[in-house]
């Protein structure tokens, strides 16, 4: 009864190392964690945790509404989840993670067009939704940037957040989107052209 | 502006400040019931397909079993009107027959048409009731 007060302190080092156990986890440690049915959760929960943030930037620079966002990764990692077997150390984690949420957000984007009828440019849907949106509160030049962007299609402007907001290698960017790096080069610099040519008319 | 300003706060959008808080919690959550409707929904499918195909079923047997019972019902009814009309035609037809036949001459005519008549399912008591009133000439 005499360390009861030391009893709170200990279990916060405790959840500490532990914390700091798993941070230090390579893909490879990950792999064999999510593949024993045990530690799958386990496994499943460090991913959450070292992911969430970076994906969500991903999603919502493409889906734009926040709303739109949590939903598509909620579905990301519900995804994530139901393929964790699939996922080989080899690869790097990262790289398969960025590709469900790509592929996710893509495919989000594709329904939304669908139920539109294609009537309008969905950029220029996107681009109302940003007008009204209450989480964004960027600045008169940073909206007009994301309105250049929402001009660009939807792969081209993937490469451009890629590229430009994550600073992302084009190396690592061939691994998600499965593509050349001269190609996603070119769209990256015709993305810049295109939306440097929109600004300038503002 | 220069880049670095453009890319500030995450290029301008924000999320609610407490969305990653019980992220992992409610990720888990959702997929602990992504994973628990998919069983009920198929349950409730099947269900509803079996009280369908029940409904169905008894909807096909009351309607063959009203369509039986009026086929019944009209048969039976033709019969008996028929029957009803067989017998009243015997009956008018045997005492017309009777009471404007020509008389009849000997015994065995007499005898002749009693069994025509009998043949045809008049019984004793109306063929002597009809005979009653005839003139008999000898």
């Amino acid at each position: 009864m005499k360390f009861d007060f030391l009893i709170k302190p200990f279990c916060k080092l405790v959840i500490k190392v532990q914390n700091k156990n798993l941070q230090d986890k390579s893909s490879s440690e990950i792999s064999k964690l999510i593949q024993e049915p045990q530690t799958k959760e386990v496994g499943f929960r460090y991913i959450v945790s070292q992911y969430k943030e970076r994906l969500y930037w991903l999603i919502r620079r493409m889906v734009i509404h926040h709303v739109d966002a949590e939903d598509v990764m909620q579905n990301t990692f519900i995804k994530i989840w139901q393929n964790l077997e699939k996922f080989r150390g080899d690869a790097d984690l990262y790289t398969w993670l960025y590709r469900i949420a790509v592929n996710e957000s893509l495919a989000f984007l594709n329904k939304k067009k669908k139920q539109q009828f294609n009537l309008n440019d969905y950029g220029d849907v996107l681009s109302e939704q940003l007008e009204s949106d209450s989480f964004f509160d960027g600045s008169e030049a940073q909206k007009l940037l994301q309105k250049a962007i929402l001009t660009l299609p939807d792969q081209q402007r993937l490469v451009f957040n890629m590229r430009y907001f994550e600073e992302m290698k084009y190396q690592d960017m061939a691994r998600i989107l499965d593509r050349s790096e001269g190609a996603l080069k070119a769209n990256y610099h015709h993305a810049v052209k295109k939306v440097e040519d929109f600004c300038k008319q503002y | 502006m220069n880049n670095s300003e453009l890319k500030e706060n995450s290029g301008g959008f924000n999320m609610p400040p407490i969305f990653f808080d019980h992220f992992e919690e409610d990720i888990m959550h959702k997929i602990r019931e992504e994973d628990q409707p998919k069983k009920s929904k198929k349950v409730i499918r099947a269900t509803w397909i079996t009280i369908g195909v029940s409904i169905a079923a008894s909807l096909l047997i009351g309607l063959f079993f009203i369509a039986g019972q009026e086929n019944s019902n009209s048969l039976q009814e033709f019969s008996e009107l028929d029957w009803d009309q067989y017998a009243g035609f015997e009956e008018s037809w045997i005492l017309q027959e009777l009471s404007e036949t020509e008389v009849l001459e000997t015994e065995d005519e007499y005898a002749m048409d009693i069994d025509v008549l009998m043949y045809a399912g008049v019984t004793n008591d109306e063929i002597f009731e009809a005979f009653e009133e005839l003139p008999i000439e000898e």
